[in-house]
Parts: structure tokens; C-alpha cells; sequence
């Protein structure tokens, strides 16, 4: 036989007549605690939050610095590498300088499309050689002009090291 | 509308009245009335953080005590066990507090739940000490509202019998 309503209810007040226990005595300070260390957590939480984007915008601003020092290395004309088979050798023009030993000028005495002079090369290696290839006056010309920049050095000899 | 937990003394109050209410739910999983009383303080924590969005304060605890009085009961149920194991019957503290002429009275009570399925247990400390409806207990344990009924129902009848072998009705 199932309880009708008012032997619930009975029951029900019956039941009602003993009480759940009291709080214990440092319940509402423990409580405090918690909720002090739970709103630490939310502050320290806020600045994480604040700090992201700040470090997500230096992270990408970094990399696209990085991207733009890619790309203008990459298109500068210096760094290009041809392609097998594409590529066409390099013509150099070398003016002779013997033909430039003498110096000519246009009529209206502007000398700036005339050949450079051999006294006006430089004492480097590559000028040496140029000059060597032209004729063996140009390089004792060359020489010449540079004669007093020019030094060599020779290494120590001891008398010993010739006995 | 006016916030019951704006300043300390407000939530105080408000768990003062539903403090031993959510102790005694959540004593349907913890070992004893301190691990209850943890429970419900973790619980309360939650729900403060969150207590803009929340709509039913009263539901929401009584949930968050439930959902985290499962976890803990699985993760340490082995513990529990071994503890419940070692420890004298008579030494579990109590679920209520009667003065000393309802001594009897409590000790029988605390037995006739414990003999309860935990299903009907629940529904039946949430619906007579915990003055929830029958719509709060179907939200909380995630029950439809019939089911919630009949299960009190038939835990009422369970206790009604042994209490009157008791002659306690």
C-alpha cells in the first residue's frame, strides 16, 4: 500500500524534527581564506590576460621585421641567383690602356667619355693584371707610376740560417 | 536587483541558513562532517567567481557540491574505502543534532537513510531538510521531475515502515 499525501506530510514533519549539525566554529574563516586566495587568482589571472596581447603583438611585429629583412634580401639585385641555363656571362668592357696612354680630349674639352689613363689606376692586383694582359709597357708603366707606393718586404736572414 | 552576496556579512547570513543544509547533502559522499564542510566551502568559491551568471545560487551550489562530491569520491574512493575500513561505526560523527531526549530518534533516522538506495536518499535529503521543489532537486541531479517524485515517494514509504517499527510516528 502506497502512503497517501498526509502520511507523506506526517512523515515529512517527522523527519523535520531533528536539525542538519551547526557549522563548525572556523567554517566562515576558512571560507575567507579561500576566497582571498580565489580572488588573488582572478587578479593574477586579469594580468595574464592583459600581458598576452602585448607579448602576441611583439612576437608578430618581430616577425615581420624579420619577413621584411627576408624579402629585401631576397629581390636586392646583388643576392639573385640565376637559373641553370639562364645564365648569360657577364660582359665586362676593359678599356686598353695602352691606347689610353695618351690622353685625348673632345673639342669642347670635355674628357669625361675618354678612357681612364694609366696614371690614374689604382696599384691593385686586378689593375696589374689588366695591365699585363694589355702590353708589358703598360705594366712597366704601371709600375712605374707606383713606383714609390709600391714597397716590398723580404724576410730576416740570419748569418746562421746562410751557413 | 539587490545582490545577497555584495558584502560579507550578506553571504554569511545566507550560508548561515544554508551552510548546514549543503553540509548535510554533501555528507552523502564525504567521509565525515570537516570533508563535507570542504566541499561546500570549494563549491561556494565556484559559484562566487562565476555569480554574475548565475540565476539560481541555491541550485548552482547544491550542483557544484554534488558534481565535485563525484569527482572526489572517484578519485579517492580506495582511501575512503580503507578508511571506512579501519574506523569504528561509533565513531562516525553524526548527520543531524537533536537534543538529548531525540538522541534515539536521530540515530534512527541516520539508519533508516543509510538503509535508502542513494538515489532515494538524495531526492529525500534535498526535498525535507533542504525545503528544495521537486523543479530545483530535478535540475540538481540532472532527473526529470517525475522520476524525482516517485523516488521520494517510495523513500518516504521505506521510512515511514522502519520508523514505525521504531515508534517513532
Amino acid at each position: 500500500m502506497k502512503s497517501s499525501e498526509r502520511d507523506i506530510d506526517m512523515i515529512t514533519k517527522e523527519l523535520r524534527r531533528i536539525r542538519p549539525r551547526d557549522l563548525s566554529q572556523n567554517f566562515f574563516q576558512s571560507l575567507e581564506q579561500k576566497l582571498d586566495d580565489a580572488r588573488t587568482n582572478a587578479v593574477d589571472e586579469g594580468q595574464t590576460k592583459t600581458r598576452r596581447p602585448i607579448r602576441i603583438l611583439q612576437m608578430a611585429t618581430g616577425l615581420a621585421a624579420m619577413m621584411l629583412i627576408g624579402l629585401t634580401i631576397w629581390f636586392s639585385p646583388t643576392s639573385r641567383t640565376p637559373k641553370v641555363g639562364t645564365h648569360e656571362p657577364r660582359q665586362v668592357e676593359v678599356a686598353p690602356i695602352a691606347s689610353t696612354a695618351t690622353h685625348t680630349m673632345s673639342p669642347n674639352g670635355d674628357d669625361s667619355t675618354a678612357p681612364p689613363n694609366i696614371y690614374d689606376l689604382l696599384p691593385t692586383v686586378s689593375n696589374y693584371l689588366r695591365a699585363m694582359r694589355e702590353s708589358p709597357e703598360a705594366f712597366d708603366l704601371l709600375m712605374e707610376r707606383h713606383a714609390d707606393q709600391l714597397m716590398v718586404t723580404t724576410p730576416e736572414i740570419t748569418i746562421d740560417q746562410l751557413i | 536587483m539587490n545582490d545577497p552576496f555584495e558584502n560579507t556579512a550578506d553571504w554569511q547570513a545566507w550560508l548561515s541558513r544554508h551552510g548546514p543544509r549543503l553540509v548535510l547533502f554533501a555528507r552523502r559522499w564525504a567521509h565525515d562532517h570537516s570533508d563535507a564542510e570542504d566541499l561546500v566551502q570549494e563549491a561556494f568559491v565556484r559559484f562566487w567567481r562565476t555569480r554574475d551568471q548565475v540565476r539560481d545560487p541555491l541550485s548552482y551550489i547544491y550542483k557544484s557540491v554534488r558534481n565535485l562530491a563525484i569527482d572526489a569520491a572517484r578519485s579517492n574512493g580506495a582511501r575512503v574505502r580503507r578508511e571506512a575500513l579501519v574506523s569504528n561505526e561509533n565513531e562516525v560523527s553524526p548527520l543531524f543534532q537533536s537534543p538529548l531526549e531525540d538522541e534515539e530518534r536521530r540515530r534512527s533516522v541516520e539508519l533508516a537513510l543509510a538503509e535508502l538506495p542513494d538515489k532515494q536518499a538524495e531526492v529525500v535529503t534535498l526535498k525535507v531538510w533542504s525545503l528544495l521543489s521537486y523543479a530545483q532537486i530535478a535540475e540538481i541531479t540532472s532527473t526529470p521531475i517525475g522520476t524525482v517524485a516517485s523516488r521520494y515517494r517510495y523513500a518516504i514509504e521505506k521510512l515511514r515502515r522502519t520508523m514505525t517499527e521504531h515508534d517513532f510516528v
